[in-house]
């Protein structure tokens, strides 16, 4: 393994509105990694006690004033990375879905220098994720759009788990336009600038909840694509 | 013969003056956009108290009655204060996300730093 970017902390960002119940948890397992993370949970206006069960397991958490959708989370957690220097970063849902054991694997080609954005697939490991039937063919009609926007055949375009090479992110970000709904803009743009993008199967929580899926978020997903693709 | 979208546009048009004056006194409207719309709704006043006016229009825009022609211009102009509206807002949501994101920001930077919190300086 060519560790040119392990000397720093990777950093675990996790977008959380009211996930008092799961966020802990989550945490917690990402604490027993042996790995040097440094985990922020970017608390987007929850009306529970996210905030202090999150503090209160060690994570540093970055509070919004009010409710500005997960992409907004993802950019605030972004701007914190790049602020403190990081080379890594990890996106993961704060809902326990993600599996924590998985951020080893999502990070080790971005370390190797093998690729730039690393997804972590539901769909690469044998059994598909236990979801609505039209949330499967959804996400199959966005990877079709990916596909056509990008060239790039994808499996699981729209999953939160991901990590990132800041090098890039750094070179996307003045190109995002989208506040809470760009998480499909930012795959298309960083694929058009050439970023190397790999997928890597992850084991997947089914008991617990996704809030993704609903009509308004896949309208504003495919809002955004098709506005890449006609850019 | 006055007809009743006459009458109705006419005094729609005067709530919207009341509205408008309402919002200068408040001081929520400076001179200058206070004049703005009620320049607009004198001109609106006007085409429907005497839509004949637009009789210079009407054959240069195929229409049938001028009553008609205020009804459909109208109806354009209003789609594109809508649009326009829809702009302004989106700007002013991007804003208001890129504002409450760099408060997010600062205040975990204060904390950071170990800066007491505002709570904690009220307490």
């Amino acid at each position: 393994m060519t560790k040119t970017k392990s000397s720093k902390p990777i950093y675990v960002f996790m977008p959380a509105c009211n996930e008092e119940e799961k966020v802990g948890e989550v945490i917690k397992r990402l604490s027993e990694l042996k790995l040097n993370l440094k985990v922020h949970v970017v608390d987007d206006g929850s009306m529970d006690r996210t905030k202090e069960c999150a503090g209160k397991m060690g994570a540093l958490v970055v509070r919004h004033p009010s409710n500005l959708g997960q992409w907004a989370a993802l950019r605030t957690g972004f701007a914190i990375s790049l602020m403190e220097g990081a080379d890594v970063a990890v996106s993961i849902d704060a809902d326990g879905q993600h599996d924590p054991r998985d951020v080893g694997i999502l990070v080790e080609p971005i370390l190797n220098g093998d690729a730039d954005i690393v997804i972590g697939s539901r769909f690469l490991d044998g059994d598909a994720p236990k979801m609505p039937k039209y949330r499967h063919v959804g996400i199959k009609a966005f990877n079709r759009l990916v596909e056509i926007a990008t060239k790039k055949k994808l499996s699981d375009s729209t999953s939160g788990y991901k990590a990132y090479d800041m090098a890039m992110v750094r070179k996307i970000l003045p190109y995002l336009k989208e506040d809470q709904y760009g998480a499909l803009e930012f795959l298309v743009i960083a694929l058009r600038h050439g970023a190397r993008v790999i997928e890597k199967p992850i084991r997947m929580n089914s008991n617990s909840h996704s809030q993704k899926g609903k009509l308004k978020f896949g309208y504003n997903l495919l809002r955004t694509v098709l506005k890449q693709y006609f850019e | 013969m006055i007809r009743g979208i006459q009458v109705l546009g006419v005094l729609v048009i005067a709530y919207l003056m009341f509205q408008t004056l309402i919002q200068w006194r408040r001081g929520n409207y400076g001179v200058r956009k206070t004049v703005l719309w009620l320049s607009l709704w004198i001109v609106v006043t006007i085409l429907f108290a005497f839509p004949s006016v637009t009789m210079l229009v009407v054959p240069i825009l195929a229409m049938e009655d001028a009553m008609l022609t205020v009804l459909v211009v109208g109806l354009v102009v209003a789609y594109a204060l809508v649009y326009e509206t829809y702009q302004q807002a989106s700007r002013t949501e991007r804003k208001l996300t890129e504002l409450a994101q760099n408060l997010a920001i600062h205040d975990y930077v204060k904390r950071a730093r170990g800066d007491p919190d505002d709570k904690d300086e009220e307490q």
